[in-house]
C-alpha cells in the first residue's frame, strides 16, 4: 500500500544477480553497465556489467546482470 | 517456462535506431507492447516482441521517427513457414508419435519371476487362458482378479502380485511368505500351511491363531483364521468379523535330498563360438534369416531380445540372437573320491540355496554311495523356515473353536 500511496519505486532484489522494478515512468539511458530509471519523484539509477532487461513493461522490468550499486537521486521525470 | 510460451507464440527481433529511442520504448511499454531480452548494441536497442504486437510497435516508431528494422522471426510458427514444403515430413512424425501413443496402450510383454516349483510358461499359459495375452488392451486388464485366480489355480503359490508398468505386465510370485512379503490382498483371507510339520514359532499381526508353538500341523490346515469372535461376559458368541490374516509362522520340517551322477562322464572342450542373428519378430510373424549351418558337435544358445522405445515401453518386435559353439566329446570315468567330492560340492551348494531362502538347517543325515553305473548321495535335512499361503476364509470347525480363547472385547 505505502508504494502506491508514495509515489515510489517498488524494487526487489535477488543477490547481485537480478532485480524486479515496480512503479516506474519509464527509461531514461541504458547501456551495459549502466541503467537510468525515471519514477515518479526520484531517479533510480543501476551500475554493474553486463546488465540487460529480461522483460520491460508498463507495470514491470527485470533486470539481470552482474550488478554493482543502486543510486537514488532526487528530482525524478525528468 | 517463459522461453517456452515466447517459442510457441512466435517473436519477431526488432533492432531499434534513431534519436529518442528510450522516448520510443517507453511509449511502447504504455501501449501495451512487452520488450523481451531488451539489451544494447552499437547503433540502438535490440529486443523481441510478439508478434500480434508489430503492428503497433510501428505506429509507435512513426510517431517518435525512430527507425525499426526485423532482423527475424523466432518460433513454432516461423519454423513452420521455413518448412511449408515439409508437410510430408511434419505429417510423418506426427503419424509416428500417434502410433507410438496407440502401441503403448497393449500389452507387449508379459514377465514372471519367483517361480520355483512350476515353470514360467505354466503361469504365462494360464494367464493366456484367463484372456491375459500378449496384445491385450492395457486397460482391460484387472491385476487383482489375475492374482485371485493364480491363487486358486495353483496351491503352491503363497503370495502373487500382478502390476502395469508402461507396456509391460509383471507377476511376481513367491512360494512362501517371510517377513518382508508384505499382503496385498483385497479382502478377508486365512493363511493355512503349505508343509507338513511342527510350529516353533508363531507371531500374529492379524486374525485368530489356531496353533501354538508344538502343534503337528499338515499341509492345508489353518495356521491363523480371519474370522474373529466377540464373546459377551458369559462367553456367549455375540458378533463374528472377518479380516485378513497376517502372522509368522515357522515350522520345523524334514526336507528330503537325493543327488545322482553318472560314473562315465562326456566333458565337452569347446574349440570355436559363432554368433548370428537368427529370427526377426515382428507380433506373430516370424522372419527367419540365413544362417550358417551348424557342425556335428555344436550347442545352440538362443537369446530372445525384446525391443523396447524406453524403460518399460515394449514394442510388439523382438530379434532372436543365436550363438553356436562347437566342442569336441572327452570321455572320463569318475574314480569313488572323485564322485563323493562332486556330491559333498553339491550338497554344500543346497545349503547355501536354502539359507539364501531364509531356511535354518537344524541337522541333516546325508549317505553317499559309489555304485557300478552311478554315485549318489541322499538323506534328509531337519529344517526350520517361514510357511503359510492365504486362502479364502473356511468355517472353523468345533474343535478350532472350543480352542481359540475366547475375548471380552467389544464390537466397533
Amino acid at each position: 500500500m505505502n508504494d502506491i500511496i508514495s509515489d515510489d519505486f517498488l524494487v526487489t532484489l535477488t543477490g547481485c544477480q537480478q532485480i524486479l522494478i515496480e512503479n516506474y515512468k519509464g527509461i531514461k539511458s541504458y547501456d551495459a553497465g549502466e541503467i537510468c530509471i525515471l519514477g515518479k519523484k526520484r531517479r533510480l539509477t543501476i551500475y554493474g556489467e553486463g546488465l540487460t532487461i529480461q522483460y520491460y513493461s508498463y507495470e514491470t522490468m527485470k533486470v539481470i546482470g552482474t550488478i554493482k550499486k543502486l543510486e537514488y537521486e532526487s528530482g525524478g521525470n525528468a | 517456462m517463459t522461453s517456452g510460451i515466447l517459442f510457441i507464440i512466435g517473436t519477431y527481433e526488432i533492432e531499434m535506431s534513431g534519436v529518442s529511442m528510450e522516448r520510443c520504448l517507453n511509449l511502447c511499454s504504455k501501449q501495451g507492447i512487452v520488450m523481451w531480452k531488451l539489451k544494447p548494441v552499437e547503433n540502438g536497442y535490440r529486443f523481441l516482441i510478439k508478434r500480434s504486437c508489430y503492428k503497433d510497435l510501428i505506429a509507435v516508431s512513426k510517431k517518435t521517427n525512430t527507425k525499426i528494422q526485423t532482423i527475424g522471426g523466432h518460433g513454432l510458427p516461423f519454423f513452420f513457414v521455413k518448412h511449408k514444403k515439409r508437410k510430408s515430413f511434419f505429417l510423418g512424425m506426427s503419424l509416428c508419435v500417434l502410433l507410438v501413443f496407440l502401441l503403448s496402450q497393449f500389452v507387449w510383454n508379459i514377465t514372471v519371476t519367483g517361480v520355483e516349483t512350476y515353470s514360467k510358461e505354466t503361469i504365462l499359459k494360464f494367464a493366456e487362458k484367463e484372456h491375459y495375452k500378449i496384445g491385450t488392451y492395457k486397460h482391460s486388464i484387472d491385476c487383482n482378479i489375475l492374482e485371485e485366480r493364480i491363487r486358486e489355480q495353483f496351491k503352491k503359490i503363497a503370495w502373487v502380485s500382478c502390476s502395469m508398468t508402461g507396456t509391460r505386465l509383471k507377476i511376481d510370485i513367491k512360494e512362501t511368505l517371510d517377513q518382508n512379503t508384505t499382503q496385498n490382498v483385497k479382502k478377508p483371507c486365512d493363511i493355512v500351511s503349505n508343509k507338513t510339520g511342527v510350529v516353533t514359532f508363531l507371531s500374529i499381526k492379524n486374525g485368530t491363531p489356531l496353533v501354538r508353538p508344538g502343534t503337528k500341523v499338515k499341509e492345508g490346515d489353518t495356521l491363523i483364521s480371519g474370522l474373529i469372535y466377540y464373546y459377551s461376559d458369559d462367553f456367549q458368541k455375540t458378533q463374528t468379523d472377518k479380516i485378513k490374516a497376517d502372522g509368522t509362522v515357522y515350522l520345523k520340517t524334514k526336507e528330503l535330498y537325493y543327488e545322482s551322477i553318472p560314473v562315465v562322464q562326456y566333458k565337452k572342450q569347446y574349440i570355436n563360438t559363432r554368433n548370428q542373428i537368427s529370427n526377426i519378430k515382428i507380433g506373430n510373424l516370424n522372419i527367419s534369416l540365413p544362417i550358417k549351418k551348424k557342425i556335428f558337435h555344436t550347442d545352440i544358445l538362443q537369446k530372445e531380445k525384446r525391443l523396447k522405445l524406453w524403460g518399460e515401453f515394449y514394442l510388439p518386435a523382438s530379434v532372436v540372437f543365436q550363438k553356436q559353439k562347437e566342442y569336441e566329446v572327452k570321455k572320463e570315468t569318475l574314480k569313488e573320491t572323485q564322485g563323493k567330492n562332486i556330491l559333498k560340492k553339491r550338497v554344500v551348494k543346497y545349503k547355501k540355496q536354502l539359507k539364501e531362502k531364509g531356511i535354518r538347517i537344524l541337522g541333516e543325515k546325508i549317505t553317499y554311495e559309489y555304485k557300478k553305473n552311478n554315485a549318489e548321495a541322499k538323506g534328509y535335512f531337519v529344517v526350520e523356515e517361514s510357511v503359510g499361503k492365504i486362502r479364502n476364509i473356511h468355517p472353523l470347525t468345533k474343535k478350532q473353536e472350543k480352542y481359540i480363547t475366547p475375548t471380552t472385547a467389544q464390537p466397533k
